[in-house]
């Protein structure tokens, strides 16, 4: 009983956190594929459709902090369309999702950020935050529990390997 | 005498007295009559005026123009790096209408010094925002973007976006068609020639004048029929808006009437703004072209704005006959009545006689006529409507004036076109099949959104008959098979890739008491075989005896969550492919594969915008997570064995470059269905071939649909698939013959992805090559 009744603050305090993809900025994992494509033929950015991508992400997000989200929205798909195997560019369009209050959607495109994301741990662990929150709203106790669960073993394992990383 | 005159005079008079009363009485009854009938003439005629009024005010304020819905494909958007050919870049400025000049000077003109092309791109407004227009740098290397850079500022852009290609409108039954103009918006001189030229006293008459009426009737009578109308701009206007084309006095009647009206209640600039956007200035196919906004881009494919004298003068000269001086079909006409204009303009002071004289020596400078747009794509524009018609109706289409942008490419979308036309003819030829009678439609959707690419739905491309890609609901064969070993690498039930499956005579009694003995194609028993092998050759008797293991309820739901929507039917033959689809219902099938198990609906829209381009509605890119992503990725990764070593092996040697691709052929019994569906990096496509009666085609998945979408794919540009990984799967290394695991690196092993925890144990030691001791040692 103690547990569920401290669910809503163990929520709080766990999703708040990292939720707001405004504040957040993940770093962006470098597709392997553009960077061996990039090889002997000038810096990767150039050569691929990474600056197009964070100058769109870049205008996306002015627009979302004004509240502008559906234009935001298009602007992350345009994105979407340059680097679509970015979980970065999916994260942004879940964090669209979740401001906008559709839940639904932003769990699932969170989910497919997932998908991509491989092993990096700090942007799992923000995926999983969105996650664990838009179950959370949508009534779903029992699946942002697992996604809560989720989360503490990702700050865990975060935890253990930050020394090293320093 | 006097006084019997007087007498008869008196008795005439009182003889005549009451005859004169009775005649008096008469007359005045007789002018009572007519005063009454006159009266109710006068009331008929006043009710009908006001009936007139109400009409030409209703239609007038109103401004009921249909204004028919343009469809854009999508808008070309550059970056450095991006993979695009030079060829492709000139393709699509020439479907934008850019001019190629010498030195660029107007939005819509380019031009190439060396390898850079440099451009001036037109202004757009998106439902995301607006795109000025750019001065532009372009240089492409090795087939893809080098370098991007803004002239204004020498500086390297990131991103370019170009204006989208107009594909088409959805116009009325009426076949009007026009781009709305304000009266601001029209060049001065523009207004004053068509003053000049259809009617000087435009500003000083009241919507008719007895001059211009004289003229014309002495005119029709000395003819002995009507000849000349003698109309004012308003009474043009009003013969535009409602009448036929019926020249009788009851009609100049009307006219006159209405046009009296017409000024009594607006301005003479309203008056003109309309007849600008009424009038007929041409005619392309069953489209009628109105009003002199579309014109301009009709003729000489650019805005009102930009219009030179000569040109303005053409426009001019054509509403006395649009037809009769076509400039395309009667060039000599056009340019003597045009020249005319000019010098009538010059007369009367508007231009100067040098500018006159120097814009009569100058062409026509009329565009080439593209071959009327609407029907340059009917099988997407088909797509497209149907789903506009869930949320709109058929009169917003046609009349609201709305700005539709899709996902059409029209690059991929012309390379269908040319390679399914190609393969066709060729198959034909081959496989001495009748002369065109095979049919064939095609779908291509972006892998990574869902967005609709291309499509086609007969080998006659701009044949806008029965769409195939969306009707022709034909057996699917073996491209059902993914989703029985879909159901099983997704159930519980510990099956993985290498899980080996018996391939041995299966007898199955129906519930109609019969017995179904399935078939291997080549009519052979391979003995074991590990799953992805089984699909990857397509294998029947196991693909049955693993639906059989499944149950047709667990396989129909799978190609539920797929996308799959049509009625299956719930009998073991399901898992050959014994369901009927459609190819753009397969693409949805596939795309939720492509998409790592998240359905995104396919969709050829990305937004509707209204006339003043204010977003109506948009149509953003959704998921939904419907199996799980571990299942899917070994599930894909056993699509691209099909294509690799399977059945779908002539792709490899088709496209001559690794793509990694991921498919799987089709083939209905007696070969009356040829089908291909499969994915690269970057597109998925699906091919049907086939006849619209259903007779055998001499053709397999694998030597017909697949032949269209290897080249397709090789001539569109398809990148390699790279796939990566969910969290929670590992591979490892498998020996192909026994399905067990080995050490790694033995040269008869491959690696297979399995989930994780489901790998197999123990490892083994390498097998050596035809050892077939081993597989009986360790048989499964």
């Amino acid at each position: 009983m103690t547990v569920i009744r401290s669910m809503p603050l163990l929520f709080v305090s766990l999703l708040f956190g990292a939720c707001g993809p405004v504040r957040e900025m993940p770093r962006v994992p470098v597709d392997d594929r553009t960077s061996t494509s990039a090889a002997g033929s000038g810096p990767a950015a150039a050569v691929t459709g990474r600056r197009a991508v964070l100058a769109l992400l870049r205008r996306a997000q002015a627009l979302q902090a004004q509240g502008k989200y559906a234009r935001a929205a298009a602007l992350v798909e345009r994105a979407l369309r340059i680097e679509p195997e970015n979980p970065v560019v999916w994260q942004r369009m879940a964090g669209i999702r979740l401001q906008q209050a559709r839940y639904r959607q932003a769990e699932s495109l969170a989910m497919r950020a997932l998908s991509l994301a491989g092993p990096e741990l700090r942007l799992r662990l923000t995926l999983w935050r969105m996650i664990a929150r838009s179950r959370y709203q949508r009534g779903d106790w029992r699946g942002a529990d697992r996604a809560v669960r989720e989360v503490v073993g990702l700050q865990r394992r975060i935890h253990q390997t930050a020394p090293a990383n320093r | 005498m006097p006084a019997r005159r007087a007498r008869s005079g008196n008795r005439r008079a009182g003889s005549r007295r009451p005859r004169s009363r009775r005649q008096a009485s008469r007359r005045r009854r007789l002018l009572r009559l007519l005063l009454i009938v006159l009266a109710l003439l006068m009331l008929v005629l006043a009710a009908y005026t006001l009936y007139l009024d109400f009409v030409i005010r209703k239609q007038f304020e109103g401004r009921r123009w249909a204004l028919p819905a343009r469809v854009y494909a999508r808008p070309l958007e550059l970056y450095p790096g991006k993979a695009f050919t030079a060829r492709r870049f000139e393709r699509e400025l020439q479907l934008l209408g850019y001019h190629r000049v010498d030195t660029p000077q107007e939005p819509g003109s380019w031009t190439q010094i060396g390898d850079a092309y440099l451009l001036i791109t037109r202004p757009f407004v998106f439902w995301d925002g607006k795109e000025p227009s750019r001065r532009v740098r372009v240089v492409f290397r090795n087939g893809r973007v080098g370098s991007l850079h803004d002239m204004d500022t020498s500086r390297g852009m990131d991103l370019l976006r170009l204006d989208p290609v107009l594909i088409g409108g959805f116009i009325t039954s009426r076949n009007e068609d026009r781009v709305l103009v304000r009266l601001n918006e029209v060049p001065p001189l523009l207004v004053r020639a068509l003053i000049a030229i259809e009617d000087r006293d435009f500003y000083r008459h009241h919507g008719i004048t007895l001059r211009g009426m004289a003229r014309a009737l002495w005119a029709n009578l000395r003819a002995g029929r009507t000849v000349q109308g003698g109309s004012t701009l308003t009474q043009q206007l009003v013969k535009n808006y409602f009448l036929s084309n019926r020249r009788t006095l009851w009609r100049k009647f009307n006219e006159v009437i209405m046009a009296l009206l017409l000024e009594l209640h607006y301005d003479k600039n309203d008056i003109i703004e309309s007849y600008m956007n009424e009038v007929y200035l041409g005619q392309d196919g069953r489209r009628a072209i109105h009003g002199f906004g579309l014109a301009s881009h009709f003729y000489f494919n650019r805005p009102l704005k930009r219009l030179r004298v000569e040109q303005i003068a053409l426009l001019v000269g054509l509403v006395k006959g649009a037809s009769y001086y076509d400039p395309r079909r009667h060039p000599q006409r056009a340019l003597k009545r045009r020249n005319l204009v000019l010098r009538e303009m010059a007369g009367r002071g508007l231009i100067t006689q040098g500018v006159a004289l120097a814009a009569s020596r100058r062409g026509l400078g009329v565009v080439p006529h593209r071959h009327s747009s609407l029907a340059r794509y009917p099988a997407f524009m088909d797509l497209v409507r149907r789903q506009l018609r869930r949320d709109y109706r058929e009169e917003d289409l046609t009349s609201e004036g709305l700005r539709i942008f899709t996902t059409l490419d029209p690059h991929v979308q012309e390379t269908a076109e040319r390679e399914l036309a190609l393969r066709i003819t060729a198959l034909e030829r081959a496989y001495r099949l009748p002369r065109g009678k095979l049919q064939g439609a095609m779908v291509i959707t972006r892998t990574s959104n869902a967005e609709v690419l291309a499509v086609i739905g007969d080998r006659r491309v701009r044949y806008a008959g029965f769409n195939r890609a969306l009707d022709a609901v034909r057996q699917v064969g073996s491209l059902i098979k993914p989703a029985v070993y879909l159901t099983a690498l997704a159930s519980d039930k510990g099956f993985t890739l290498a899980t080996p499956l018996r391939d041995s005579r299966l007898r199955i009694r129906t519930p109609q008491g019969d017995i179904w003995e399935p078939q291997n194609y080549d009519r052979r028993y391979h003995g074991d075989v590990p799953l992805y092998l089984s699909l990857a050759h397509s294998y029947n008797i196991p693909t049955v005896r693993l639906g059989m293991q499944l149950g047709t309820a667990a396989v129909i739901d799978t190609l539920r969550r797929l996308g799959v929507r049509r009625y299956l039917p719930p009998y073991p033959s399901l898992f050959l492919g014994a369901a009927r689809l459609s190819p753009i219902e397969v693409t949805q099938m596939y795309q939720t594969l492509a998409g790592g198990g998240f359905r995104t609906p396919v969709r050829a829209i990305r937004a509707v915008l209204d006339k003043s381009s204010k977003p109506l509605r948009r149509y953003p890119l959704t998921v939904e997570q419907v199996i799980d992503a571990r299942a899917v990725y070994l599930l894909v990764r056993a699509l691209q064995e099909v294509v690799r070593q399977g059945t779908a092996r002539p792709v490899v040697t088709i496209i001559g470059r690794p793509l990694m691709a991921a498919g799987k052929t089709g083939t209905t019994d007696d070969l009356r269905d040829s089908w291909f569906a499969g994915f690269t990096g970057n597109y998925l496509g699906v091919v049907w071939l086939g006849m619209d009666d259903n007779s055998p085609t001499r053709l397999t998945g694998a030597t017909g649909a697949l032949r269209v979408w290897a080249h397709v794919m090789r001539e569109a540009g398809a990148t390699p698939l790279r796939l990566r990984p969910p969290q929670g799967v590992r591979e490892v290394w498998i020996d192909p013959v026994t399905g067990q695991r080995t050490s790694d690196g033995c040269d008869t092993a491959v690696r297979l992805p399995f989930v994780t925890d489901t790998e197999p144990e123990p490892v083994v030691q390498c097998r050596k090559r035809n050892n077939k001791w081993w597989k009986r040692l360790f048989g499964l």
